[in-house]
């Protein structure tokens, strides 16, 4: 169970300052020891809360311009089959399969980035016919409203 | 961009070390000074080549319940729905996109009645009946790192 000075810290230490000592900062404003607070980290680190500690670099730097959510629609007994076919390719970042709701059938979903549009489609197309899944759509990022990773605990 | 940003980068994407001094242990493995890491990183991210440092968590570990949400919004409304959406720091992201469900949020809230509340509540101020609530039941892949 997470007490009050693990909810700070996590939540405090997915946004860290440029600074020589950015963990004191964190350990400052939560009311510990800098020891304390990279103690704890290393805990949840262990145990799997943390699944990475990193720079987050911005889409537009790494020339992929299209990008696009991709729905398909599978048939329980193929959900994971198809999901670790498209875990493999190295155009998708990310691939979850979600429960249906309403009119909406389609229940794996995978985010392509390529160079254009045209490279994503192509790309799609061909897993598809590997997969032999030929219900998908392909939903382009027209604009981006909100992007903050960060979580609040 | 220069070089060293992306020796930078590339080193502390995945790997940001959990020290006293991260960017003095950098340091010595680039042989690039400490207070240059620093000042060419705040640059960066004032330039918003980097959106954040630090600890991108596993949501069910902590104890969040995640969803995507679809929405169905009128194209000349979709700024001010998108807004009503935005205020709430459980949300996300929140993309527009090409298809008749056209607005698509992620929420991450700290239990399952908290998550409702809020679709609740996103429903009643927008006004927008079509809503589908599209839970993660596995996820087989989640990578963020690309080369610079």
């Amino acid at each position: 169970m997470l007490d009050k000075y693990d909810r700070k810290i996590l939540t405090l230490i997915q946004k860290l300052p440029a600074h020589r000592q950015p963990y004191q900062i964190v350990a400052e404003q939560v009311g510990l020891s800098e020891e304390e607070v990279l103690a704890k980290i290393n805990g949840y680190i262990h145990d799997g809360l943390i699944r990475r500690m990193g720079i987050t670099i911005n889409h537009f730097l790494t020339g992929f311009d299209a990008n696009a959510m991709v729905a398909w629609k599978v048939k329980t007994q193929d959900v994971d089959r198809v999901g670790e076919m498209l875990s493999a390719l190295p155009s998708i970042t990310h691939c979850y399969e979600r429960g249906v709701d309403g009119d909406w059938e389609y229940n794996i979903f995978a985010m392509f980035h390529a160079r254009t549009r045209q490279e994503l489609e192509q790309t799609v197309e061909e897993i598809a016919g590997e997969m032999g899944v030929s219900d998908y759509k392909i939903l382009y990022t027209l604009k981006e409203w909100k992007k903050d990773g960060r979580k609040y605990l | 961009m220069e070089t060293i940003d992306k020796i930078i980068l590339n080193a502390l994407q995945e790997d940001f070390p959990v020290d006293s001094r991260p960017f003095g242990v950098l340091s010595q493995k680039i042989q690039v000074s400490e207070d240059e890491i620093i000042q060419r990183i705040s640059s960066m991210v004032a330039n918003k080549i980097i959106r954040r440092i630090g600890a991108s968590l596993n949501p069910k570990a902590v104890g969040l319940s995640t969803t995507l949400i679809g929405m169905n919004v009128p194209e000349e409304r979709i700024e001010a729905v998108a807004d009503i959406i935005n205020t709430y720091h459980e949300v996300t992201h929140n993309y527009q996109r090409n298809e008749d469900y056209n607005l698509w949020f992620t929420i991450a809230a700290k239990s399952a009645e908290e998550m409702n509340r809020i679709i609740e509540e996103i429903r009643k101020k927008t006004g927008i009946e079509r809503i589908i609530n599209l839970p993660s039941v596995k996820t087989f892949k989640i990578r963020v790192r690309f080369d610079v």
